[in-house]
């Protein structure tokens, strides 16, 4: 009897289903350019998460409605008893909309492929086509399929504040009477939180979380802990507080450091400066949690604008530190150093791994439970051409943008030679002078003054570095002018002015003049005491 | 015999009244006219005496019998006074000093006196008494007695001595005594202390060919049988009819013989037999080693002939050449090896070391060159050099780049000439070994290989199309990659016809030869796919590298026929060999270039003031033409900049040479060793194992060590070879570059390829250069960045080029087929065709 009223209420879903469907695709039609609605004035801590679970059973898997209803039946079950009033399930849906596209755990019957492997395939366009006014916060779909003697399933989450869509998650069970649980335990470890960012003061933001004023009986599940990690985004509203668009904070991350009941304080770690500052009108500022999902990810290093440089071979370093603690870890160091004078410590022992990018310019970062946040510094010879954080494992790729460096970097290359030359000249002159002291030691006087005039008689070799560094400046100051790079022209001017400072100091003409002073004191000391002879 | 001075008195008294008892003769005092002499010298005598002296002492016999009387020892012969023995006719012996004329007093003396009577007749009384007095004085012997000091000086008559025994009699006494205890040493000694003090005394020949037959014979009881020989020749020389030396050499030889044999050293075998034969034609033992031999190599030559009916002919072959060196005298040699060798033709290369020999140098040398060449042909290989290299294909009928580069069409030619030695390669073959290449994970990924090529798709058969991401500078260079895998189509005749040996090697798909054997200082390589039978002109079906320990001995080995071809000749010997008619001298097309790199992983060497010291301190020209060319023009090689062939387009001529600086050395030395804290720490350098390069290298040691850094040269020793870790700070490289755009970035990674990881070492800037250089897209671009990054590598003294030097090869003139200019040694080895030299049977016999 029961199997009866159930198959009848099947039969009706499938029917209502298709109405909507049918419907769906119209307005899916209409409503292709309409923007998401905007999220209601109440304070986000005490809004619920709105929750729809959509469940797609693979033919194969061998689940009767019986089965399909008893699974979400034990679902809704479990999610009440663990999850308390933070995630609804039913609300009071608008008569105009169906119940298929509010919350609620439905079974997927859209999905082309109900498998695992059709959950991969869904883009995030296809969800925004489908619902384009979701009745809900947060969708979880779930996939079952056969595996083995067991079930595998899978799910994705679609967050409809940020219009995002998780990676896949995968989960197995044997047993049937588990797949409730499963799909549970798989919505936990999908679910992210989203914070509404309060105020925002310097490094320190002020964030509430939604649904934070309801504590779920399970602790474990959606509750906020220090180091968590969110990802920032802005939501652009037009006048009617439609979202026009939606909008990441590229390398910026939050990360809680102090949570009550109400707000939650986090610190910034961002590879931009003042991002997150400033008041902006009809801007929601959000964030949501994000978890390493994947064991690495693969970063690629790609030219900024219509640069052709290569990335491949460019060094990137890992550090867990920011750039301002090495800064003040460097300024610490060489404080030290002058007080104490010891050896000169490792610069960079606060880098805990370093890598070449391959030939196409990429990198792969392992996910690392202990430390999830580094800072990435990529590096082109001296210069500093990107620093920003990332957390390994939140994507399977990304692409970092890096400007062209490649004038600064063929000065450097340059500048390396002429410097291997101008140590060489110093070797020569102060060979030069050693000998012509030894001469004046031993009184050989004509051999002195022939010393000495060859000393003079050539071109200064400061005028002659002088020059060579001048050529190499101009060329690549103008080379860097053609293509409109500032940065790189101030860079090469900084590496120039250093070069010039070596050549002043190690070829200054005063240590000749002194030189030549020296020898004529000598000579002084011979005239008035002809059996001297210095000491070698 | 030791007298005291007391007993002298004694002797020299009681030998007046022995004389005068006696009466057979008279013995008169040279100063007797001094009667009161004898008296005294007898007190003084007595003064002299202990009185100890007790009278028994007096009643003992004043002087010795000749049988009393001991040999003096070998220590009294050297070191006492020599004294001469007169034996009287009552056999007492009186001990003088040497009496003359000597040797055999008696004699001369005798002989004299008869001479005295046919003097001329005298005219006068005076002449008479001349005459008598002067006869007189022939019947007395003069003699001194010994330390006898006052009047020691006497004469006796000759007719009451029976004997004289010299010192030098005594010594030859001595001599026989030793000889009779076989202390051949002393006797030796004492035969040279004889000889120095009176040359050929009588009996001392007799005494030395007795020694030199004992010695022989000692060293043959010690089985040192190469100095017995040289003891039997010597007695030979000397006395060829000496008793016993006859059957002592006999013995001797055929003891050496069996052992060579037995060793299989039977060219040892022919140089003893043939000393034998020298100093004895008719000897036993001749006769039966010449049968011997001759016995052998017929067996041999039978076993041969059974082979090739077989159609065995690399055994038969290999049989008769055991023949020629077991008998190369044997008559039918000749006929055999002449057929045998046009069915297999066999080429015997000299090489210094061979490819398989482990070396702790785990760079390309010459060997592996050598190697790579004769075993493997890539897919593309340099034709020529003509500032640019030229490519041919063995393997393909045509390519052609399409769609503006980004594909390339490649059709494979069907069939091949009977003296081509590779397996017939298939478009399937070529397909799965380059997408293994770009397979990551696959054993044979090839980085930079990848990221040129995005797919292989194979059409047909002969047809294959490889579709690229990045547009190649050069398609063929690419390409120049053997196919080290196994044949798709496995029905290759990859069992040679006259092969037995079960246990081939694989063959590969592009292999060229095949290693056959490896035994100790031999590896012989084989034509992977040997000629069919039923051919008029047979080519080359076999190469063996036979190693010498150096350069001589296989130059010896050229000149002695035992092989026909030396790969490396220095260039200091090419005039030698120009003017030979035997021989054919044959130039590389590019010459070899010597360079020093460092280890990017020494700290010492990071210091580019160090680096700049060992630059400066080298005076390279003085090393090149002193030590390497031997003379004064440049001829055969010049100074370089860059490690690569002066003559390419790459290279820049502009890059001025650096020259030697020996203060300029010493001042940056100095600067970097502040920066060592103060001291350098030892040095280890890694050298090709090239002769050139060995000389070389010792000589720059000699000059880093002038200011003050201590090199070591780690020696090319199985021993360190098999070290793990082996440390090392400078190498000794010898590189023959033809495409430096692609070869020089796995060349600068010291043996880590073109990896993209192996670049680490670099600064940044250089690192970005040479990716650019690699991904150059066009020639201009490519040959303005190599030549930039020539002079950048050379100011930065990361590595110091040297010189390069021209290569020389020698062929025997019975050797055709060769290129004029080869790139490699082994260029066109397949068309090699040789005629059999026969074995120079006096060659077989030097040693």
């Amino acid at each position: 009897m029961l199997f009866c009223n159930y198959s009848k209420i099947w039969q009706f879903l499938i029917l209502f289903s298709g109405l909507f469907l049918f419907a769906e695709s119209v307005s899916v039609a209409q409503t292709a350019t309409a923007s998401v609605q905007s999220i209601e004035p109440q304070h986000i801590s005490l809004k619920p998460y709105r929750i729809k679970v959509d469940i797609a059973y693979a033919p194969a898997a061998r689940l009767n409605p019986a089965n399909r209803l008893q699974i979400q039946q034990q679902l809704q079950q479990i999610i009440e008893r663990s999850v308390g009033e933070k995630w609804v399930l039913s609300e009071k849906t608008n008569l105009k909309t169906s119940d298929l596209i509010a919350s609620g755990i439905h079974e997927n019957q859209w999905l082309p492929l109900a498998s695992g492997e059709g959950l991969k395939r869904l883009q995030t366009e296809d969800l925004l086509k489908r619902y384009p006014h979701p009745l809900f916060d947060k969708l979880f779909l779930i996939s079952i399929d056969p595996e083995g003697i067991g079930y595998r399933v899978s799910g994705r989450e679609f967050d409809s504040l940020s219009q995002q869509l998780s990676p896949l998650l995968t989960k197995h069970t044997f047993e049937k009477s588990f797949l409730s649980e499963t799909i549970f335990q798989s919505m936990r470890d999908l679910f992210s939180s989203v914070l509404t960012i309060e105020t925002v003061n310097g490094d320190q933001v002020t964030v509430s979380e939604q649904a934070s004023q309801y504590l779920t009986p399970d602790p474990t599940i959606g509750t906020l802990e220090k180091n968590y990690f969110f990802l920032p985004f802005f939501r652009y509203l037009n006048r009617d507080r439609e979202v026009k668009n939606i909008q990441f904070i590229p390398w910026t991350y939050l990360i809680i450091e102090d949570i009550n009941r109400k707000y939650a304080t986090c610190s910034i770690s961002s590879g931009l400066r003042g991002i997150l500052g400033g008041s902006r009108r009809r801007v929601e500022t959000l964030a949501i949690q994000v978890k390493p999902r994947y064991a690495q990810t693969k970063l690629t290093l790609i030219p900024r604008g219509t640069s052709t440089q290569t990335s491949a071979g460019m060094k990137v370093q890992l550090s867990p530190l920011d750039p301002r603690e090495v800064r003040q870890r460097q300024i610490a160091a060489k404080k030290q150093q002058e007080q104490t004078n010891p050896p000169p410590p490792d610069s960079e022992d606060y880098m805990t791994g370093e890598y070449l990018t391959n030939r196409s310019g990429a990198i792969t970062l392992e996910a690392d439970p202990q430390h999830p946040l580094i800072w990435l510094y990529v590096r082109s010879g001296k210069a500093l051409v990107a620093n920003v954080p990332y957390i390994p494992g939140i994507d399977r790729e990304i692409t970092i943008q890096i400007p062209d460096d490649r004038i600064r970097l063929n000065v450097e290359g340059e500048l390396a030679v002429l410097n291997g030359e101008l140590i060489e000249a110093v070797a020569s002159l102060s060979m030069k002078m050693a000998r012509i002291r030894k001469w004046a030691r031993n009184n050989e006087w004509p051999k002195v003054d022939g010393g000495i005039r060859e000393l003079e008689s050539g071109i200064s070799p400061k005028q002659i570095f002088q020059d060579k560094l001048n050529v190499i400046q101009v060329t690549a100051v103008e080379e860097a002018q053609d293509q409109k790079n500032k940065a790189a022209q101030s860079r090469i001017a900084g590496l120039c002015r250093e070069t010039a400072g070596r050549i002043d100091r190690f070829l200054d003409p005063a240590g000749i003049i002194n030189f030549k002073t020296e020898i004529q004191d000598l000579k002084q000391l011979q005239k008035q005491d002809p059996d001297r002879r210095s000491p070698e | 015999m030791m007298i005291t001075a007391g007993k002298f008195g004694i002797y020299l008294s009681s030998l007046t009244l022995i004389l005068f008892v006696s009466g057979l003769t008279t013995v008169s005092a040279q100063k007797e006219t001094k009667p009161d002499n004898k008296p005294a010298k007898s007190a003084a005598a007595k003064k002299e005496t202990p009185e100890s002296e007790s009278p028994e002492d007096e009643k003992e016999p004043l002087l010795p019998r000749i049988e009393d009387m001991q040999v003096p020892s070998v220590e009294d012969l050297l070191k006492k006074k020599p004294v001469d023995w007169i034996v009287m006719e009552n056999e007492l012996v009186l001990i003088v000093e040497p009496v003359y004329p000597r040797p055999d007093t008696l004699g001369q003396l005798d002989a004299a006196l008869k001479e005295s009577y046919n003097w001329p007749k005298p005219k006068s009384k005076e002449e008479i008494d001349e005459q008598r007095k002067m006869r007189a004085a022939l019947n007395f012997i003069q003699l001194t007695l010994v330390d006898e000091k006052e009047n020691p000086e006497y004469q006796i008559q000759r007719k009451s001595v029976k004997q004289v025994i010299h010192h030098e009699d005594q010594i030859l006494k001595r001599i026989d005594e030793l000889l009779k205890t076989n202390q051949l040493r002393t006797a030796f000694e004492m035969l040279l202390f004889l000889d120095r003090k009176h040359r050929d005394w009588p009996g001392f020949d007799q005494r030395q060919q007795q020694l030199l037959f004992l010695e022989a014979k000692d060293k043959q009881k010690s089985e040192q049988y190469g100095n017995a020989l040289a003891f039997i020749e010597d007695l030979h020389s000397r006395s060829p009819e000496f008793p016993g030396l006859s059957n002592l050499a006999g013995e001797v030889i055929d003891t050496m013989i069996t052992q060579s044999v037995k060793e299989g050293s039977f060219r040892k075998g022919h140089y003893y037999l043939k000393r034998l034969s020298n100093m004895f034609p008719r000897q036993q033992t001749v006769t039966k080693w010449k049968e011997s031999f001759l016995n052998q190599s017929e067996a041999i030559l039978n076993k041969a002939d059974q082979e090739s009916q077989q159609n065995q002919f690399q055994q038969a072959i290999h049989s008769v050449m055991q023949a020629s060196i077991v008998w190369p005298s044997n008559p039918r040699l000749r006929e055999a090896l002449l057929r045998y060798h046009n069915r297999y033709p066999v080429i015997n290369v000299g090489v210094m070391e061979t490819a398989l020999d482990p070396s702790p140098y785990f760079l390309e040398r010459n060997s592996i060159r050598r190697h790579q060449k004769l075993t493997q042909i890539p897919m593309f290989e340099v034709s020529r050099v003509d500032q640019t290299p030229q490519y041919q294909s063995r393997f393909f009928e045509q390519w052609e780049p399409t769609d503006l580069g980004r594909r390339a069409d490649f059709i494979l030619r069907q069939s091949y000439a009977t003296w081509e030695s590779h397996p017939i390669l298939m478009a399937a073959d070529i397909a799965q070994f380059l997408r293994n290449k770009i397979t990551p994970g696959n054993s044979e990924y090839d980085e930079r290989f990848d990221s040129f090529v995005s797919s292989v798709t194979s059409t047909d058969p002969f047809t294959f199309s490889i579709y690229f991401d990045r547009v190649p500078l050069r398609t063929e260079w690419l390409m120049a990659t053997p196919i080290n895998a196994t044949p798709l189509w496995n029905h290759v005749s990859n069992v040679s016809e006259n092969s037995v040996s079960p246990q081939k090697p694989e063959i590969l798909v592009s292999n060229r030869f095949i290693v056959d054997q490896h035994v100790p200082n031999q590896v012989s390589y084989v034509r992977a796919v040997p000629e069919p039978a039923g051919l008029r002109e047979y080519n080359v079906a076999q190469i063996n590298e036979i190693q010498y320990p150096t350069f001589e001995k296989s130059f010896q080995a050229l000149l002695l026929g035992e092989v026909s071809v030396l790969p490396f000749l220095p260039a200091k010997l090419v005039s030698f060999f120009q003017g030979q008619e035997e021989f054919n001298v044959v130039q590389s097309a590019i010459p070899l270039s010597h360079v020093l790199q460092f280890n990017p992983e020494s700290n010492p060497l990071k210091i580019i003031e160090l680096r700049r010291a060992l630059a400066y301190s080298i005076d390279r020209q003085k090393i090149l033409t002193e030590s390497l060319l031997h003379e004064s023009k440049l001829l055969n090689g010049r100074l370089i900049t860059a490690p690569y062939y002066t003559g390419l387009q790459a290279y820049n001529q502009q890059v001025p040479q650096r020259e030697y600086n020996f203060p300029l050395a010493v001042a940056l030395a100095v600067a970097s060793q502040k920066k060592l804290g103060g001291t350098f720490p030892p040095l280890q350098m890694l050298c090709d194992p090239n002769p050139e390069a060995q000389e070389a290298a010792q000589e720059m040691i000699k000059a880093w060590s002038r200011i003050g850094i201590k090199v070591t040269l780690i020696p090319n020793t199985a021993i360190e070879a098999e070290q793990q870790n082996l440390k090392w700070d400078i190498v000794y490289r010898t590189v023959a570059m033809t495409e430096p755009v692609m070869e020089l970035w796995p060349f600068l990674t010291v043996g880590k390829g073109a990896q993209i990881e192996s670049l680490e070492i670099f600064p940044d800037w250089m690192r970005q250069k040479l990716i650019e250089l690699d991904e150059a897209t066009d020639w201009d671009s490519a040959t303005a960045l190599l030549k930039k990054l020539h002079q950048q590598l050379y100011s930065m003294a990361h590595i110091i080029p040297l010189w390069e030097i021209d290569q020389f090869h020698v062929f025997r003139t019975n050797i055709k087929g060769y290129a004029d200019r080869p790139l490699n040694f082994y260029d066109n080895v397949e068309q090699w065709i040789t005629t059999p030299v026969y074995p120079k049977v006096e060659s077989f016999t030097q040693k």
